[in-house]
């Protein structure tokens, strides 16, 4: 009877281990991304679920979707330490494939915009940014993203080299530098300029994730006036 | 003398001997360093490692003559601050805090104390400093080498620090807090304000001749307080206000005092009319975040700005000036008000 009870026992643990020790139970293990950082309203969704609240360290799997409110920013960071900073009224989608030895990282922006700090990539793996209208090919580079409610698409890279190509249309393609803007058009045409002073100032600010504070001590009361700055 | 030590240990790194080397490890960079960081201390072994010197070969006996001056800013001519010449002593591998811990002693020594005394008052190294060493055999009869060095202090650092109220910054009467940075050694601060009535006037000068608003007064080893508080006269609106403080570091003789730079600042006048338009450039940066309580009470002037208290969450101070300008300058990065 002690013996048979033994080895039920014994059988038992060893169909759970077999179940559950060989599955991978943490999320964060199989996640394309994870939110490093959540200022105000964001949210995320699965491909078959609703909009839910992000919290910092949210792991991201492919396909799951991301929006940011008014006033409110997403850090989100990649396996390979690629961070993208998703700025206020922008939603985006992630995807990551294996394709052979490589990590193929894609984000869909489809409205809004987003500043990447893309490491330097493997030879076998690639990070792309899909708009409605372009793709664009980045190894280690950082610029920023904005697509317009119409689709069109303005890329400004701050350092390194992109490769953007219109997907709808004309079809075209560019490299686009340091210091330089392409606009790609709902026809599909890529146009490369200097980067406006104004876009420049975009650039400079889209670094800002950090939230801080004013305290405001009056007889009234006190008050706080949050702020981003830099990190 | 203690400043004599530290400025003889710079002269000895500067010094080279024929067929000898030195080696100077100096942290920080020379140029940053703050050397009146060792006057804030009563013996000079007790003043972190800032440098030491490595002299190749160790073991002979020299004589090192020394001489010091200073440059003013703006001026073309050195002064002469101090001159040495030491005891022989044998070259070796040497750190600041040895000092009176190895055999280097002084023979001769003679210094100005009034320009020693200017050099402390402005509280900074500042200008240019020569360096001049001589050095010679044991006997001090025969000059083996001599070396020269100049210091150019553009952006020394400050010992006593002004934190609050900030150069040509404009205050309210009522809500004027003095903050200052604290200083190792320091068991007693003092205040000194005036009132700068002709704008050709120099600041050491208003603070000196002006009219007298509080006149060194004791604030304890506080490193902040309200100047109402130890006002001897009222503050005037519009008025340009020059303030000082300064520390005494016990020691012998009655010890050693350290100043602060001198800085002016205005007094606002709730009355005129840019304090109104500061208001009014408040709310309009604010409104931009939606209705809020904060822009109700501005409004309804149950909140004055002139009893404001503004600081950033690391501490530092605001003016409400500065507040409405960062407000203005940073519309998209400012996301939201709340209530404590």
């Amino acid at each position: 009877m002690m013996l048979k009870r033994y080895l039920i026992v014994n059988l038992t643990v060893f169909f759970l281990l077999i179940v559950y020790g060989f599955t991978p139970v943490n999320s964060y293990l199989t996640s394309t991304a994870v939110v490093v950082k959540v200022i105000q309203d964001v949210k995320h969704k699965k491909p078959n679920t609703d909009w839910t609240q992000t919290k910092p360290a949210t792991p991201l799997q492919t396909r799951d979707e991301l929006k940011t409110g008014e006033k409110s920013v997403a850090v989100l960071r990649f396996l390979d330490g690629s961070t993208i900073r998703v700025r206020e009224n922008t939603s985006i989608k992630v995807y990551a494939d294996k394709v052979g030895k490589g990590l193929k990282k894609n984000t869909a922006i489809d409205v809004g915009k987003v500043r990447f700090e893309v490491e330097k990539q493997e030879e076998e793996d690639e990070f792309i940014i899909i708009t409605p209208t372009a793709v664009a090919t980045i190894r280690g580079t950082t610029g920023l993203v904005s697509v317009l409610e119409d689709g069109t698409t303005l890329l400004s890279v701050e350092e390194g080299i992109v490769e953007v190509k219109a997907i709808v249309g004309a079809g075209e393609s560019g490299t686009v530098e340091a210091g330089k803007t392409s606009f790609i058009s709902q026809e599909g045409k890529v146009n490369i300029e200097n980067t406006s002073t104004e876009l420049l100032n975009e650039l400079k600010n889209s670094i800002r994730t950090n939230e801080r504070f004013i305290r405001l001590q009056t007889s009234g009361g006190t008050f706080r006036v949050y702020y981003l700055d830099v990190e | 003398m203690k400043f004599v030590k530290i400025i003889f240990l710079i002269l000895i790194t500067l010094s080279s001997l024929p067929g000898q080397s030195i080696r100077l490890i100096i942290f920080p960079e020379l140029n940053t360093l703050d050397l009146s960081a060792f006057a804030t201390v009563e013996e000079l072994q007790g003043a972190p490692r800032v440098f030491c010197v490595d002299i190749f070969p160790t073991g002979q006996y020299v004589v090192l003559e020394g001489n010091v001056e200073w440059r003013r800013v703006g001026s073309n001519e050195y002064e002469q601050l101090l001159h040495f010449v030491t005891k022989p002593f044998i070259s070796r591998t040497l750190c600041n805090d040895d000092i009176d811990r190895v055999d280097v002693k002084l023979q001769d020594f003679d210094s100005n104390n009034s320009l020693i005394e200017a050099n402390i008052r402005l509280g900074k190294p500042t200008g240019t400093y020569r360096l001049t060493v001589i050095l010679f055999d044991s006997a001090k009869t025969e000059e083996l080498s001599r070396d020269q060095r100049e210091l150019l202090f553009l952006n020394p650092t400050q010992t006593l620090t002004i934190i609050n109220p900030r150069p040509n910054n404009s205050y309210d009467a009522g809500n004027l807090l003095v903050e200052w940075t604290p200083v190792q050694g320091v068991n007693e601060y003092f205040i000194r304000a005036s009132e700068r009535d002709d704008p050709a006037q120099s600041l050491e000068d208003a603070l000196v001749k002006g009219i007298p608003l509080v006149s060194l007064k004791s604030v304890g080893i506080a490193t902040s307080v309200n100047l109402r508080e130890i006002l001897d006269r009222e503050l005037k609106p519009g008025s340009e206000v020059v303030l000082q403080v300064s520390g005494n570091i016990p020691g012998p003789s009655g010890g050693r005092k350290i100043f602060s730079e001198i800085v002016n600042f205005t007094i606002f006048n709730p009355e005129s009319q840019y304090y109104s338009i500061l208001i009014e450039r408040a709310m309009r940066a604010l409104i931009k975040l939606g209705d809020n309580e904060l822009i109700e009470l501005l409004r309804s002037g149950q909140i004055k700005p002139e009893q404001l208290q503004i600081r950033k969450d690391d501490g530092s101070i605001m003016t409400f000036e500065e507040f409405v300008i960062f407000l203005e300058s940073n519309p998209d990065n400012i996301l939201r008000i709340i209530r404590e």
